[in-house]
């Protein structure tokens, strides 16, 4: 370790320099790699729901119009690529409600005479993938999501412990939304039953009042705080698709340009890690391609320049080892060695962030790694034969 | 038993055959135009190209220089007028240096540090070994030198033209601490072209370039 010190210590400023090359160099290379990639980029969002990666939407725009909203919730379900997945704690009071405390949520209280209680409105994904058991009476039905408006009654359905308080097609008056409307209960959730939230907690639902979110056919009124509210909630939805963080980005980019709605957040695939990494994919082939090419021929040239000042200035060290009785192939094994630790810190170095902003894509690893050392045994070779030592004899 | 045996050695630059024998424990004084070719076929640096050379019973003509230098290591240490010095090193990290890229065994350790020590006192430069090489004075680094030579403790030391540059209390100093050596039992070879110096060793050999054969006074 001293050797390689010592010798180190003899060529530190040109030791620096061969490090930042190789930095450069091989930055450039895992960035082609990753450009060239990108393709089958497996990188994940965090997945579940069966393998699905999942994604938060979230609305940056509060005051975004119904029509923003509705145009929105219209490209987010009729997308192949994305399924919105909406299962979303709402406050909810119930007019002369006699079920006791043990309805009321967490730091709730009366309200105008009304109890507060858990309201949870789901999509059809959530009602789909939770695969809801019942007690009785049904769930609801594909219409039941579509255009509902405050002077109708509301499907609800209650949670187990609402069994002994109301009954099947029974009425009740709710305030949802700030709205006031007439619900009306059509089934009973099975005792155990719970469902996913979006933040991913197993939530029990005995205490909880399901209603349906809502797509509309025409934008409803700009008035309709219902409506509003409810499209609000379908767009604050988690997304689950197959596609990566980037290929997410490419589906919204894409629902967005449709709704012209682009007040929308990505959780989970957003962040400056995944910026950068976005940027890196999307960037003009042409322009990577030249920047590689450049600093290869720059890698190159300044490798042949500084091989021969190298040599120069190991040149009294060769000797005074030479002549102490070193042979030529240990002193070449050493130069070897010390050259080899800078181009593996120069390899390594831009391993380590490239790896975290790709996400730790595997595959690009790999052939990081072994395009790497098919690189390295080339330059082996090359620095072998400029690496020169001087005769002792005849000075 | 260190002897060296050369018989009829033909080398470039020399028209004559060379045959030298050096006894274990001789002072030898080597003298004459190209010595210098000599003393590199002794350590090790040069090939002969014709003849034999014998280091106590191991035939070196046969081996290729890469082989020969193993001899440096145990055999022979070897001063060449040049001084090769790294002027940001200290005194003592001059003299230890090769050590750290040889094999564990032969690397420094406790006794190769006291016989360094003692042999500094006799040079008078026990005190400058955490100084470095650059602030050093022509003769304490041809000392250096010469200590780094001694390190593996070699039963033979060769010295060109260690006196250039040195007034006479330094060339005293030298020939002092190689008497030394002598009487330890190290071979010592030094090539020189001083005729005055030559009386202070025990038998002198000149390279006679121009006569057919070579000549031993």
């Amino acid at each position: 370790m001293k050797a390689l010190f010592i010798l180190f210590q003899q060529n530190r400023l040109y030791n620096i320099i061969l490090a930042l090359v190789a930095v450069l160099f091989f930055s450039t290379f895992y960035l082609v790699i990753l450009h060239s990639t990108y393709s089958t980029n497996e990188a994940k969002g965090g997945t579940s729901f069966n393998g699905m990666n999942r994604y938060s939407l979230s609305v940056l725009k509060n005051d975004a119009t119904i029509e923003q909203l509705h145009n929105f919730d219209e490209q987010l379900k009729s997308s192949n690529k994305a399924t919105p997945y909406v299962a979303k704690n709402v406050d909810m009071y119930i007019s002369q409600f006699s079920g006791g405390e043990d309805f009321t949520p967490l730091k709730k209280k009366e309200k105008a005479g009304a109890s507060p209680v858990l309201g949870i409105q789901v999509n059809e994904y959530a009602q789909k993938l939770n695969s809801f058991e019942l007690d009785s009476g049904r769930f609801f039905t594909a219409k039941e999501f579509q255009d509902y408006s405050p002077d109708q009654p509301l499907p609800v359905v209650l949670g187990s412990s609402f069994f002994n308080l109301y009954d099947v097609g029974q009425s009740l008056t709710i305030e949802v939304f700030d709205t006031k409307v007439k619900a009306k209960i059509i089934g009973f959730l099975a005792s155990s039953q719970t469902i996913v939230t979006a933040e991913l907690a197993q939530q029990g639902l005995s205490h909880a009042v399901l209603f349906p979110t809502q797509h509309y056919a025409q934008t409803p009124a700009e008035t309709d705080t219902f409506a509003h509210a409810s499209l609000m909630n379908s767009a604050n939805s988690m997304l689950l698709s197959t596609a990566s963080k980037i290929g997410i980005r490419d589906v919204m980019t894409e629902i967005s340009t449709k709704a012209n709605f682009w007040s929308v957040a990505i959780v989970g695939a957003g962040g400056n890690v995944v910026n950068i990494f976005n940027s890196i994919v999307k960037a003009n082939s042409t322009f990577i391609w030249g920047l590689f090419l450049a600093i290869s021929i720059g890698s190159a040239i300044a490798l042949f320049v500084l091989q021969p000042l190298r040599n120069k200035r190991q040149q009294t060290i060769f000797t005074i080892l030479v002549l102490s009785g070193m042979r030529k192939r240990e002193l070449f094994k050493y130069v070897r060695i010390e050259w080899l630790i800078m181009i593996t810190l120069g390899w390594l170095i831009p391993l380590i962030p490239f790896f975290i902003v790709s996400q730790m894509a595997i595959l690009q690893l790999v052939f990081y790694v072994f395009g790497s050392l098919v690189l390295v045994l080339l330059l082996m070779i090359i620095l072998k034969n400029r690496t020169t030592i001087q005769e002792v004899v005849g000075r | 038993m260190t002897k060296i045996n050369l018989n009829n050695v033909q080398v470039t630059p020399y028209k004559n055959k060379v045959t030298l024998v050096v006894e274990k424990g001789e002072f030898l004084a080597i003298s004459g135009e190209h010595k210098k070719v000599l003393l590199e076929i002794i350590v090790g640096l040069r090939e002969i190209e014709s003849g034999t050379y014998h280091l106590d019973y191991h035939r070196n003509e046969t081996k290729d220089l890469d082989d020969l230098s193993a001899m440096r290591q145990e055999k022979i240490g070897y001063v060449p007028y040049e001084m090769y010095l790294l002027p940001s090193m200290t005194f003592i990290q001059n003299i230890e240096m090769p050590y750290y890229f040889q094999s564990s065994a032969s690397r420094m350790d406790a006794t190769k540090h006291q016989r360094l020590e003692q042999q500094c006192r006799l040079f008078g430069v026990q005190s400058l070994l955490a100084n470095k090489a650059s602030t050093l004075t022509y003769a304490q680094q041809r000392y250096m030198v010469i200590l780094r030579a001694l390190l593996n403790s070699p039963a033979i030391l060769v010295l060109d033209e260690p006196f250039k540059g040195l007034n006479d209390e330094e060339i005293t100093s030298i020939i002092r601490f190689l008497r030394l050596l002598k009487n330890d039992g190290v071979t010592i070879i030094i090539g020189l072209s001083d005729e005055h110096l030559m009386t202070q060793c025990d038998r002198h050999y000149t390279i006679d370039f121009i006569e057919k054969n070579a000549e031993a006074n």
